[in-house]
């Protein structure tokens, strides 16, 4: 990056990056270029931020037919987004996307897409396939992501290492240091509360921000640290599955009333049937109810 | 030459500085003495007396005097504090040259073209002595600092020393003499007390000026040969050391500089030029375009010299007195080619590095650095940048490890060597980037701590001059007219603050948190927020130093003469004055430190009442405004006006003394307590009403009492006591009534009262008899109505139908003198915290402590976790023993290793990634979830259940608990599962990540979300429940704790033994609130009682069983057992003396101990039970709820609750976890001991 000229789109990924998706899709919408690529590139973190403000509808009808690949592929994550039942439609869709245009720039942004689903699929190993062919900082960043995703810390700090050279000074190496600080945990989480008090400072508050700042103070043992940003995280986005998890383990661990995580958890369920966290919890109460019956307890 | 005041004049031939005083004498071409205050740069007085052009002008270094000498041939003699010349000296037959006064004798020296030097006495205002010798005009003589020698130079070509020692022996003798005769010198000649020491012989024209070295043998001195010449001289002669050439034109003027070894010129060639001492060399010019210079000056203590030419003159200075330095927690700062290191708490200053040498003339020449940088940004390391503006500006990056161990004062010989580049507006952006505005190109370099080039950005405007720090990753741009917020990761311009005035901004200061910053500019000092919002703008009229944010939230800042204080509201004012300029560094509470112009730290105490006083009140910190009154610092009027302007007549009652205005004050914000203070100093029937009216408002009823006893007002006064019932006191009023002899109050209070036989006296008295009549005859008082009657009868009246009648009583009070329902009265948030504030200070201190010890210690116990640790963790494919719920994955894997190619072997793994080029890339398959981790080596039950291995959990719990039901463990497993791990997104679009949360004791083990000060918690709220009659809810919090122990992870027998207590507190309360419930149930009396009774016999608090025994007693009468209703009543009696009892508890006891005489009188039981009142020899089945025989006990293995043996087989009535009758170990197996005895029995 030495030497760059200014990024007309800074600002518009900085948003996407740490989460501020309405200031994405503002700052997107006042940037004014004539290159074609760029206002490509440009609708294409516009439609990324509505994927994450969850507006899939908005993007799979505003995303024509006729528009370049890229945005056929943001097309399918959210299709995909929208009910992962979809996978066997869309997974096929988005690997031919990926080989007819394996030289074309705007490739990154399909690879990105097809990792995020091979990342929803729990299909790490096609993600890091995919993400390999390209050496853009997110992509480096996804690969951080899926390395940490399947417990190897070693390989997340290799990619790392490779963020850091392209641009130490990036949001996204920023946010993956931060990541493996969390996961090594211990006195790393210092480490990585200061990055992201850091991006706090600079940038205003997000969820995504705030989160990981509370998962460095959960780590710590500050409560009430952590509910203090978890809470203003909730403030922000009242829906953010990631958010009310965080505020459904806290509340068991400050030992709130039942009812304080129950709620959270209801709200979960209610709004983000698919997340993990929810289909995880599903699976372990039918697992808990299928073993209790191997008791088959003498009725008193 | 840092120019520091100039002035506009005539010709300046002459120049002094005062001593103390910012003032300078300058006497002028055409005969006008000029006194300028230079720091304040205005002139302050001009006098007039002489006729021609001054030469000569000097002040008195103790006296407020000045002498002058011109070409009018006198000498004037001035005080400059009356404004007038005091006297002149005449003697002198030609234009005087110069004048001197001496340091310490009362003399004045004077030099004069008529070829002699004289001097005066100035006291008796005579010529001591004419110093003849010169054969030409004498153009300057001065004294020797200390020594007695006189210096003359002469445009004979010469230098003359002179000896007067002779003449201060003559004059400290024979003081008599000379003031007796006056002018006796002149007639005999003075030629003996003064004699030449030495002539100075070297220069090839005229010498217009020579000068004595303060301490050493030096003298300089300037010709008409254009050569500036150094001498030596010993006790026996002087001898040219040194000659400097260069001036093109006569030298006028030249002397030593009194702080350095240098020595200034100036002459006719209308330059100013420096010379170095021992390096004999000129190291500066300084030229003016149009004017000759032709004197010069030295302030005799600061570091500042004067120069005259023919339009005026200068004050200036040859080099910068600021000190290079910043600060971040610690004081950096250069001193001596040090940077220095100082710890304001301890003091302690040390070197922290050498600094590369820069320039030629490290010591003299003003190149010592100009700013010195430090990355506050950077945890790790010392970055330090150091710049110089020599050779156009130079930076040298210095980046050394901050080492904690070893001592600071070692690593001195090691200093690191710096990284150097052009620039010298520099500034860091970010823990490892620095910036560097690059003017030539008009751009921004960005650069790394290895000074290599990252980024460039082009500057947003070309007038860009200087860049400041802003924080992570901003700057400020300097233009001539603005400053500019500028990103420099988005390259954008956030914002931008107009700086108007003709003065550029010279420094910014951040206060500690980032929120606000300061901007100075030579008169200028605006206070912005991070995003450049000016919040205020304060002008000022000497020259602004330094300033530094008091973490409270104002900015102090120095001026030239004053430490100030600024508040982002705008508020401002003078903290106290300064004789010298200092730089602030920090400043802490009522502590200022700063370094002065010596560049050593000094620490100045401050008065930082008033701003910090304003702060608390601006942000409405009461308890600080509280405690800032308390201590009483803060006096005057100004600060109760500034509370008044503020709407604040609350915090300006605790400062008003004056009485008067305390009360209205005190009345305004309701205080009733400081009004009534004020009241009874004031004492006057004005205060006591409105005093009397507010209490009245306020419903304290004490205080209306005293307001109307002291006002008189005994109407009001016994109405107070009718409606508070207050009857003794209605008596009193009565009897003042009457002493008063005042009937009506004296018939109102008997009315009130209902004292019928005063009415009808009062009425009798007054006149009414047939009233009188009326009322006997209603209280039926015969004796009274037959004498009335009579009375009547004789007055003739006619006697009062009492047909009609109703008997008038007054309502008897019923409460009374309990006080009124007080109006609450808002209390001022001031006075709330003047009485609260310590307490709460404590609170927040021990708290304060706590967390410290908390965080100390989470450090502490903390093991680093390095990333040897992790390699380890790949070995789980050997160890794990259990078989994950995943396992069936693993076969998967293995088949996705295949064609990776096997890479088992570690080491070589390893030695790939080092290099981890891009091309070989290769897919490392999944590392082992944490949660599979927590399943190593036979871990507590929670840690499976976090794992989220519920079938090996269960089987766990089966083992050790005989736990077959469950159910009502259900919530207890998901929040342990869901406890352990949190979610964070990473990037947007896709999955989070999950991320453990690790004990902080065992950090390769999950957080459990249950603890055992949970457990406490809800027991302790339990015991309220069941005091309370809670029943329901209580037993669901006990079975709560109940199915929250098995998932509790102990780490010590302590721990093990309080789970063990908490079982059976459980346990207790749950079958004791199961009989309570039965027996609310039971219809038999008699089974009532059994069941009260073992009520009584489980182990809980004691004030439970007091509970149970009141209820077993009642019923033990009901059924007329008396002989167990007496035992019962002795073990209530032993226990109520025992235990601390809740006042409606206390009630009963009374009645309890007459029941037990009743009963032990009695002593039979009419019904057989089946209980033994003997605790501890009884079993009592829980299910049954009958004791059970020795033989036939058996028990829940989990919760240890005991049952009858035909309960075999059956679930547990207590835990509903376990079958009766099984066997398990329980908790007590990790203990390694037996079960603890005892507990569960009868």
């Amino acid at each position: 990056m030495a030497g760059a000229e200014h990024d007309e789109l800074f600002e518009v990924k900085n948003s996407l990056y740490i989460g501020n998706y309405q200031c994405c899709i503002n700052e997107a919408q006042k940037v004014k270029t004539s290159d074609d690529a760029v206002r490509v590139e440009r609708d294409v973190f516009l439609y990324r931020a509505l994927l994450g403000q969850r507006k899939f509808g908005v993007v799979m009808s505003q995303i024509k037919a006729s528009a370049p690949p890229q945005l056929q592929a943001i097309k399918l994550l959210a299709q995909f987004l929208q009910d992962p039942q979809q996978h066997t439609s869309v997974v096929p869709m988005l690997e031919s996307l990926l080989s007819s245009s394996s030289l074309d720039p705007g490739s990154v942004v399909i690879a990105l897409a097809a990792a995020a689903v091979y990342c929803h699929m729990d299909n790490y190993e096609a993600a890091l396939k995919v993400l390999n062919q390209h050496d853009t900082l997110e992509c480096r960043a996804q690969m951080v992501h899926c390395y940490l995703a399947m417990h190897r810390q070693d390989s997340a700090r290799r990619e790392l290492k490779a963020l850091q050279e392209k641009d130490d000074d990036a949001t996204l190496t920023q946010l993956a240091q931060a990541w493996i600080h969390i996961a090594a945990g211990g006195e790393k989480l210092q480490d990585a509360y200061y990055i992201y008090q850091e991006l706090l400072d600079k940038n205003t508050s997000t969820p995504v921000l705030l989160t990981g700042q509370a998962a460095c103070f959960l780590g710590q043992g500050k409560t009430e640290e952590a509910e203090a940003a978890l809470q203003e995280a909730l403030d922000k986005d009242p829906n953010c599955a990631n958010t009310l998890v965080n505020l459904m383990v806290l509340a068991h661990h400050t030992a709130k009333p039942q009812d304080v995580s129950g709620r959270y958890l209801a709200q979960l369920r209610d709004s983000h049937k698919n997340h993990e966290v929810v289909r995880d919890l599903l699976a372990k109460e039918e697992e808990f109810d299928r073993i209790v019956k191997q008791y088959a307890p003498v009725s008193a | 030459m840092l120019i520091k005041f100039e002035t506009k004049s005539n010709r300046v031939k002459g120049l002094a500085f005062h001593h103390k005083r910012p003032w300078i004498l300058a006497s002028l071409h055409n005969g006008v003495i000029q006194l300028y205050d230079y720091r304040m740069e205005v002139l302050v007085e001009k006098f007039e007396e002489h006729d021609g052009p001054v030469r000569g002008v000097d002040f008195h270094f103790s006296q407020p005097l000045f002498v002058s000498g011109g070409d009018d041939y006198k000498i004037k003699v001035w005080n400059y504090n009356l404004h007038r010349c005091l006297f002149q000296l005449v003697g002198h037959t030609d234009y005087i040259r110069s004048v001197k006064f001496h340091h310490e004798a009362p003399w004045i020296l004077s030099a004069s073209d008529d070829q002699t030097l004289r001097i005066w006495n100035w006291q008796n205002r005579t010529c001591l002595s004419v110093l003849t010798g010169h054969n030409h005009y004498v153009m300057c003589g001065e004294f020797h600092p200390t020594e007695d020698l006189v210096l003359s130079a002469s445009l004979d070509e010469s230098v003359r020393v002179w000896d007067i020692s002779g003449l201060r022996k003559r004059s400290s003798q024979n003081l008599f003499h000379q003031d007796f005769r006056p002018g006796a010198q002149e007639l005999f000649g003075g030629s003996h007390d003064v004699t030449v020491k030495h002539i100075l012989e070297g220069h090839s024209r005229g010498v217009n000026w020579a000068c004595f070295h303060k301490t050493m043998p030096l003298i300089v001195s300037g010709a008409d040969d254009r050569e500036v010449k150094l001498w030596r001289m010993s006790e026996s002669k002087a001898f040219i050391v040194d000659t400097m050439r260069g001036h093109t034109n006569n030298v006028s003027c030249v002397i030593f500089h009194p702080k350095r070894e240098l020595i200034v010129s100036n002459s006719e060639d209308k330059s100013v030029r420096v010379w170095d001492i021992s390096k004999q060399n000129r190291t500066q010019t300084f030229r003016r375009v149009n004017d000759r210079y032709w004197i010069l000056a030295a302030h005799p203590k600061l570091n500042l010299l004067a120069a005259g030419h023919d339009n005026g003159f200068i004050v200036f200075k040859l080099e910068r007195e600021r000190p290079a330095y910043d600060v971040f927690n610690h004081l950096f700062y250069y001193k001596d080619r040090y940077v220095r290191r100082y710890d304001f708490q301890s003091g302690k200053d040390v070197p922290l590095m050498t600094t590369r040498r820069v320039g030629n003339f490290a010591q003299n020449s003003g190149s010592n650095p100009r700013t010195l940088l430090y990355n506050s940004a950077n945890t790790n390391q010392h970055n330090i940048i150091v710049i110089t503006t020599a050779d156009q500006g130079t930076y040298d990056l210095y980046v050394f490890a901050k080492s904690r161990d070893r001592d600071v004062d070692q690593r001195t010989t090691e200093s690191p060597s710096p990284l150097r580049g052009v620039g010298k507006s520099v500034a860091f952006v970010s823990r490892n980037r620095f910036a560097v505005l690059d003017r030539d190109h008009l751009q921004i370099s960005l650069k790394n701590l290895s000074n290599e080039t990252k980024k460039k950005l082009r500057l947003p405007v070309t007038t860009v001059n200087h860049i400041f720090p802003a924080g992570m990753q901003r700057l400020l741009l300097r233009c001539p007219d603005r400053l500019i917020l500028y990103d420099t990761a988005t390259a954008h311009q956030i914002n931008e603050l107009v700086t108007p005035g003709r003065f550029p901004v010279k420094y910014v200061v951040w206060s500690e948190k980032h929120e606000f910053c300061a901007i100075l500019s030579k008169y200028t000092l605006f206070i912005a927020d991070n995003n450049l919002q000016q919040l205020c703008l304060i002008s000022e009229t000497s020259r602004v130093k330094s300033g530094s944010w008091d973490p409270a939230g104002a900015f102090i800042y120095t001026t030239q003469n004053h430490i100030k204080y600024c508040l982002p509201s705008g508020e401002s004012g003078i903290v106290r004055t300064l004789n010298v300029p200092v730089y602030v560094t920090m400043v802490r509470g009522s502590t200022m430190y700063a370094l002065d112009r010596e560049w050593n730290p000094v620490v100045i105490e401050i008065e930082n009442t008033e701003y910090a006083f304003k702060i608390a009140l601006g942000s409405r910190n009461y308890p600080e405004v509280a405690r800032i009154i308390k201590s009483n610092k803060l006096v005057g009027e100004s600060i109760i006006s500034y509370l008044l302007k503020n709407d604040f007549a609350e915090g300006a009652l605790h400062f008003k003394q004056d009485p008067k205005t305390k009360f209205s004050l005190a009345i305004e914000c309701g205080n009733i307590e400081s009004a009534l203070e004020c009241a009874e100093e004031l004492n006057s029937t004005d205060c006591w009403q409105k005093l009397g009216t507010e209490a009245l408002r306020q419903g304290l009823q004490k205080v209306v009492e005293n307001a109307l006893v002291k006002t008189g007002n005994l109407e009001h006064l016994s109405f107070l006591y009718f409606i508070t019932g207050n009857l003794p006191n209605m008596r009193k009023m009565l009897t003042i009534s009457e002493c008063k002899d005042d009937p009506m109050s004296q018939f109102h209070n008997a009315l009130f009262l209902g004292d019928v036989e005063t009415r009808i006296k009062v009425l009798k008295s007054t006149g009414y008899p047939q009233l009188a009549y009326l009322t006997a005859k209603t209280h039926n008082l015969v004796d009274q109505m037959n004498e009335l009657k009579q009375d009547l009868g004789d007055r003739e009246m006619q006697i009062p139908d009492v047909s009609k009648a109703t008997l008038l009583q007054p309502p008897i009070p019923i409460l009374q003198n309990e006080g009124w329902p007080k109006l609450e009265v808002p209390k001022g948030v001031l006075t709330a915290q003047y009485f609260h504030d310590l307490e709460v200070e404590q609170n927040i201190d021990a708290k304060q402590q706590e967390i410290d010890r908390d965080t100390l210690g989470f450090n502490v116990d903390e093991p680093t976790e390095d990333v040897e640790e992790d390699d380890e963790s790949w070995k789980w494919g050997d160890d794990m023993d259990i078989t994950s719920p995943k396992g069936d994955k693993d076969p998967d894997e293995e088949a996705g290793n295949s064609d990776i190619g096997d890479w088992s072997d570690g080491g070589e793994y390893s030695a790939k990634d080092s290099d981890g080029p891009l091309d070989d890339f290769f897919m490392p398959n999944a590392g082992p979830p944490s949660r599979q981790q927590w399943m190593q080596n036979s871990p507590p039950v929670a840690d499976i259940v976090a794992s989220g291995s519920f079938d090996i959990a269960m089987v766990a719990l089966n083992r050790q608990f005989g736990i077959v039901n469950f159910d009502p463990l259900k919530p207890y497993f998901l929040k342990v599962r869901s406890c352990a791990q949190i979610q964070l997104q990473l990037l947007p679009n896709t999955t989070a990540i999950e991320s453990a949360l690790l004990r902080s004791s065992s950090p390769s083990l999950p957080l459990i979300g249950f603890t055992f000060q949970h457990c406490f918690e809800i027991l302790d709220a339990c015991y309220k429940d069941v005091t309370a009659g809670k029943n329901e809810k209580a037993i669901a919090a006990f079975k709560d704790v109940l199915y929250t122990l098995p998932l509790l992870s102990t780490d010590s027998s302590e721990q093990l033994k309080e789970i063990l207590d908490m079982l059976k507190i459980c346990r207790e309360y749950v079958t004791a609130l199961r009989l309570l419930k039965q027996r609310k149930q039971e219809s038999d009396p008699v089974k009532q009682m059994e069941l009260a009774c073992y009520f009584t016999l489980c182990s809980l608090q004691p004030i439970h069983i007091y509970i149970g025994l009141l209820h077993a007693v009642k019923l033990g009468r009901k059924i007329e057992n008396y002989r167990t209703t007496a035992v019962l009543c002795r073990r209530l009696l032993e226990l109520a003396i025992s235990i601390e009892l809740p006042a409606n508890l206390q009630k009963p006891i009374r009645q309890v101990k007459e029941l037990l005489k009743v009963c032990e009188k009695k002593n039979t039981d009419a019904h057989e039970l089946t209980v033994s009142l003997r605790a501890g020899s009884e079993v009592l089945c829980c299910s049954s709820f009958q004791s059970i025989a020795q033989n036939k006990r058996i028990s829940c293995p989990y919760c240890d609750s005991n049952f009858d043996a035909d309960c075999h087989g059956r679930l547990c009535l207590t835990c509903n976890l376990s079958i009766i009758g099984n066997q398990a170990p329980g908790f007590s197996q990790k203990a390694g001991g037996g079960r603890s005895g005892g507990s569960g029995r009868w």
